[in-house]
């Protein structure tokens, strides 16, 4: 049986839209993450620090044309709290 | 429980839901591929199939297939480089549902490909040997513009 786990942590807006758009993706730049929640650096590391706290996400920091970029990722425990989640939204639903 | 609690919860949990199709949504509007790219992807691979893998009589040439096959893996491969540079990594075989069924396909048509082939172009002939690519890369333009990000839009609201 899957595992349905209503989870305090995702549940915040901010968070839970992390790990919607990093769910079916392999990896997202900050900066494309940024633009996409359409929040502040310091806002969405606050978030990401929360997160990451949790073992939900991988963070990877690649210097590339000379500057530092930070790609983030859902990790496997976070890919697997973010879906149990969802499926506790559904099943509150009835769906 | 009470009553207000579940409706609250209810609704909490019907906008957490739209909140993540929202989402999903902008990510797969990054990742979808301008539709010229798509029907010339879909293009390239209904010909390969069809007419460079089963229907040989209207093959070109030898040299098409690894043409067609190397402009295929190239579209692929500049698109991923240009998502990468807009700050986005896509995963090429999704661990989803649909990822598994399109592989399957194909294996079986892998394996299948001649009988297939008989079939739509002897059975099906006149009309299945120009119908079946046509529906064929229609599809493909279809799904490659509708799942950029599997199952990602399934339910996207219009």
């Amino acid at each position: 049986m899957k595992n349905v786990n209503f989870d305090d942590l995702i549940h915040a807006p901010n968070r839970l839209m992390i790990c919607a758009i990093l769910e079916p993706v392999s990896e997202m730049e900050f900066a494309r993450l940024k633009e996409q929640l359409a929040v502040s650096d310091s806002v969405l590391s606050k978030h990401l620090k929360a997160l990451l706290d949790a073992n939900y996400l991988n963070l990877k920091k690649v210097t590339q044309d000379g500057r530092q970029r930070t790609w983030l990722s859902l990790s496997k425990a976070g890919t697997d709290a973010f879906k149990a989640h969802v499926r506790a939204l559904k099943s509150i639903l009835g769906a | 429980m009470n009553g207000i609690n579940t409706q609250v919860n209810t609704q909490e949990a019907k906008l957490a839901l739209q909140l993540i199709e929202q989402q999903k949504m902008k990510a797969s509007n990054v990742a979808r591929m301008p539709i010229w790219l798509n029907i010339i992807f879909s293009v390239l691979v209904t010909w390969l199939v069809y007419f460079e893998l089963i229907n040989r009589e209207l093959i070109l040439s030898d040299i098409v297939e690894p043409i067609l096959l190397l402009a295929m893996f190239s579209i692929l491969a500049l698109w991923s480089k240009h998502l990468h540079g807009k700050g986005l990594k896509v995963k090429w075989f999704p661990n989803k549902k649909i990822a598994y069924i399109a592989f399957t396909i194909g294996f079986c048509l892998g394996l299948f490909g001649d009988e297939i082939g008989v079939f739509i172009y002897e059975e099906l002939s006149p009309w299945g040997s120009y119908m079946a690519p046509l529906t064929t890369a229609m599809l493909l333009v279809y799904f490659g513009h509708r799942l950029p990000l599997s199952e990602a839009v399934l339910n996207e609201k219009r």
